[in-house]
């Protein structure tokens, strides 16, 4: 061990406890990759402070010794945004997981970082209130990590990403000093730091408690499987949903690959297993709107060749339909030991062109391709099956993920809809953003962060920054 | 283009150069020209009149970066110059079934630019949220001399950092929208509207709160005060099966309210969108310049208390708790001593003393941290003042 490191434990654990510092190698080792599980290097030590002034503390302490700090909520992303680069300290907020008020009148509830998203929403429900954004791995990722990856969720096609159901934040700063922004309202009378942060994965601080919006439970849901017979009739009905601006809350689609394994697995929803492609749509609110919402859905879908369009019975029947489309990245375990899932954004009215261009593009390099994504919102998902043991066809993995990227940009796309950038797409981002564009949001990062200590090696390369760096001081 | 430039131009504007760049690039490049010069630049729409307040070495018109660069019907989204008036997106867009938001009070006098510098938010927003959730991204002109994009014109993405977003309410202090894309969302089918008149502000909040507490889902909830009166006025829109669900909730919950059946939205000569224009344009007449935020419960004891120490309040908006505040600049003191802790205070148009008195009720820390950001994308203060204003 690095002996900065060595000599930070004793006050480290004087600050923290002995349950708040893990420095035994097995310890550390769950904590060495998130879901991008091909990407793996071991942290020098793993903090996990129990609140906010704990967390202050050590990040002083981190600060003084100039070690990098990277942030970690469930481990749940899929861009390797939480793993280390280089070891250095990371913080973990699995043990600042208490609901610390719920203000029903007032629709906001106010967290520490690590409380899980859908146990916040089973802390509402008795109140009526829910917490719209629902990532896939809702039962398992944080209210920190979603706030950290501007997550999404499939109810995002309404309600929007994590960035709109976010008042407030307290932020830890590379210094350790605390930045209370915990009162924001709708629209504050200076720079909007909360919209800033969010999304900017882990490398401008560290949230520690955020103030969130909680949304009522809707007065009627109803959700449809509409049975397709190919992906292409699947996608263009999507779209034909959109350019007639019909407002279900949800619109997802799984193909047949994504259909077989959930049916395989032990959370077979009842999706028919000789179908092509599922469209799988939701909406909610007062009788009227939900019912003439799902006819339109119906007319939409049966003109793009649903030869059956099922609506769900009941609860419990709504619920099974919605843990397979959530458990899918599970049940891809069936296909292959591995799952690259990928993650774009491309243009609605060309969701048809774009799932075949990825498509060809997984299949030109002998590789399995299941698609499972929010149609709605235009945000791929490509699920490449493959064993990491296999270089070769880690490789080619690696490459398809490139080239999905590079279509998906060319056809005014964009590299990640909800996972972020990470350690995955960072070379992604000079195909995205011009040297200048990358240097100014360089110089928005060391605003923050002036010594790029907070998860270093993500999210913007850094080629571009030290080149930022070094003109900038040829200026001075 | 040389620092000369600066030099070179036709008109002036309350004494100072007007600066008329025809193209995002040519902003840019004027924005390195003053750097290089040290001369202090403001943005101005050509729209409406300038604040007169600290005059800028030069004016930057934006009023040549005019038209639309994008409009997709089938993606609900457009992408416009930043001089663009908000009345011609609005036009566009509904033609092929589409509403632009926000619905800004003013949409013929705002511009695309001047709306996110100044981080205006529309009447709408009660139920479609303020600016910043229906902007997408922007092209912004930095005073290095470059055009950078942030955002995209796609409903979701998450590369990179969102610098569209500082951009919201800046007033150009980190670099100069010069286009911007925003989401659209489906022009609705019918209205419907809930009216009640009376002279405590009591009564009529008791009638708001019924409404919100009741789950109606409303675009606008608005006391507004005239003559004496309180004026309640609550809008909802949707599909006409919706809004008679909607109306006859707000009837059972607002007994003593006028509330009408379900009406036509979608026709450009509607009266239902008559009456949406001229909320619009009441908003923009009403002389509000100080914009309070709390919390809806906190809402009703604020509104009494402002009234009772004889704060002009134009407008209320229960639903979002906010508090429209006419202010003279001698009260600003008044206000600041009055107002409880935890109060959001966000100045508009009003004086820069007021503005000052109320500012210094800014956290240190944040304080210390947006000037680190604007420094970063302005570091010789060619587009603020590096001394906090």
């Amino acid at each position: 061990m690095d002996t900065v490191i060595a000599d930070l434990l004793e006050p480290l654990r004087a600050l923290l406890g002995p349950r708040g510092v893990l420095d035994a190698r097995a310890a550390r080792t769950p904590y060495e990759c998130d879901g991008l599980a091909f990407m793996r290097e071991l942290p020098d030590l793993v903090l996990l402070p129990r609140d906010t002034a704990q967390c202050a503390a050590a990040m002083a302490l981190l600060a003084r010794a100039g070690v990098p700090v990277v942030a970690r909520g469930a481990g749940t992303g899929l861009s390797g945004g939480a793993t280390p680069v280089r070891g250095g300290v990371l913080v973990g907020t699995a043990r600042m997981r208490d609901v610390l008020s719920i203000d029903a009148p007032n629709r906001r509830a106010r967290v520490q970082a690590g409380v899980v998203n859908v146990d916040l929403s089973h802390a509402c429900q008795r109140h009526g209130l829910h917490y719209a954004p629902d990532p896939s791995s809702q039962k398992a990722c944080t209210i920190g990590g979603n706030v950290a990856e501007n997550s999404g969720g499939p109810h995002c096609f309404k309600h929007g990403t994590t960035t709109r159901h976010i008042h407030g934040l307290v932020i830890m700063q590379h210094d350790g000093a605390i930045l209370d922004l915990s009162r924001e309202g709708l629209e504050p009378d200076g720079l909007d730091l909360v919209g800033l942060f969010i999304g900017s994965e882990g490398t401008f601080g560290v949230a520690t408690e955020a103030t969130v919006a909680l949304v009522p439970s809707p007065e009627v849901v109803e959700t449809a499987l509409a049975i397709h017979a190919s992906l292409d009739d699947a996608c263009e009905a999507a779209s034909e949903m959109i350019a007639r601006r019909v407002e279900p809350s949800a619109i997802e689609i799984l193909d047949k690959l994504t259909i077989e394994a959930v049916e395989n697995s032990v959370l077979a929803a009842g999706y028919p297993k000789d179908a092509e492609a599922v469209l799988l749509v939701e909406a909610e609110g007062c009788d009227a709107e939900v019912r003439a919402t799902m006819e339109d859905v119906e007319r939409i879908a049966r003109r793009h060749g649903a030869g059956e369009v099922r609506r769900a019975r009941d609860a419990t029947q709504r619920a099974k339909l919605w843990a397979g489309r959530k458990g899918a990245y599970g049940a891809m375990g069936r296909v292959a030991p591995d799952l690259y899932v990928s993650d774009a954004v491309v243009p609605r009215h060309r969701l048809r062109e774009l799932v075949r261009a990825v498509t060809e593009i997984c299949h030109a390099r002998r590789l399995k391709v299941a698609n499972v994504f929010h149609a709605g919102d235009g945000n791929l998902h490509p699920n490449i099956s493959y064993d990491r043991r296999d270089a070769d066809e880690l490789a080619r993995v690696l490459e398809a993920g490139d080239e999905i990227m590079k279509v998906c940009i060319a056809a005014g796309g964009s590299l990640t809809g909800e996972h972020g950038v990470g350690l995955e797409k960072i070379a992604g981002m000079e195909w995205l953003y011009t040297r200048e564009e990358l240097a100014a949001q360089c110089r928005v990062r060391e605003a923050w962060d002036p010594q790029v200590r907070m998860n270093p090696g993500k999210t913007i390369p850094l080629r571009a920054c030290m080149e930022t760096r070094t003109r900038d001081q040829g200026r001075t | 283009m040389t620092s000369s430039a600066l030099e070179q131009f036709d008109e002036t504007l309350h004494g100072r150069p007007l600066l008329r760049p025809a193209a995002a690039e040519e902003v840019a490049l004027m924005l390195a020209d003053a750097a290089r010069a040290g001369r202090r630049l403001r943005p101005v729409s050509g729209l409406r009149a300038p604040t007169l307040h600290d005059l800028p070495d030069a004016w930057l018109s934006l009023e040549r970066l005019q038209g639309v660069v994008a409009w997709h019907p089938h993606e609900g989204t457009i992408t416009a110059l930043a001089g663009t008036p908000m009345s011609e997106l609005e036009e566009l867009a509904a033609r092929d079934g589409w509403r632009v938001l926000p619905q800004l009070p003013d949409p013929a006098r705002s511009s695309v630019g001047g709306m996110v510098a100044a981080g205006r938010s529309g009447l709408e927003r009660l139920r479609h949220g303020p600016l910043r959730h229906h902007l997408l991204g922007a092209r912004l002109a930095l005073p290095n001399g470059h055009v950078v994009k942030s955002g995209s014109r796609l409903v979701k993405n998450v590369t990179g950092y969102d610098l569209h977003r500082l951009a919201v309410g800046a007033r150009g202090s980190t670099g100069i929208v010069v286009e911007a894309s925003l989401r659209l969302a489906p022009l609705p089918r019918a209205a419907w509207m809930l009216r009640l008149e009376d002279a405590e502000w009591m009564t009529v909040d008791r009638t708001a709160q019924a409404l919100l507490d009741a789950g109606c889902e409303l675009e606008l909830l608005r006391a507004s005060r005239t003559r004496g009166s309180w004026r309640l006025l609550a809008f909802g829109t949707g599909r006409v099966d919706t809004c008679a669900h909607m109306s006859s909730l707000a009837r059972r919950s607002a007994p003593g309210a006028l509330v009408s059946d379900p009406s036509d939205f979608e026709s450009p000569d509607a009266p239902a969108r008559a009456i949406w224009r001229e909320e619009r344009a009441a908003e923009a007449a009403c002389g509000a310049n100080i914009e309070l935020g709390c919390l809806r419960t906190e809402c009703t004891a604020l509104v009494a208390l402002l009234e009772q120490r004889g704060f002009e309040l134009p407008c209320v908006d229960p639903g979002l708790a906010r508090v429209l505040v006419r202010l003279e600049e001698a009260e600003a003191d008044r206000l600041r001593a009055c107002l409880p802790p935890g109060i959001g205070v966000r100045v508009g148009a009003a004086s820069p003393r007021a503005r000052a008195i109320l500012a210094r009720r800014r956290d240190p820390t944040r304080a210390a941290l947006e000037d680190r950001l604007r420094a970063a994308l302005d570091p010789r203060g060619v587009l603020s003042r590096r001394d906090g204003a």
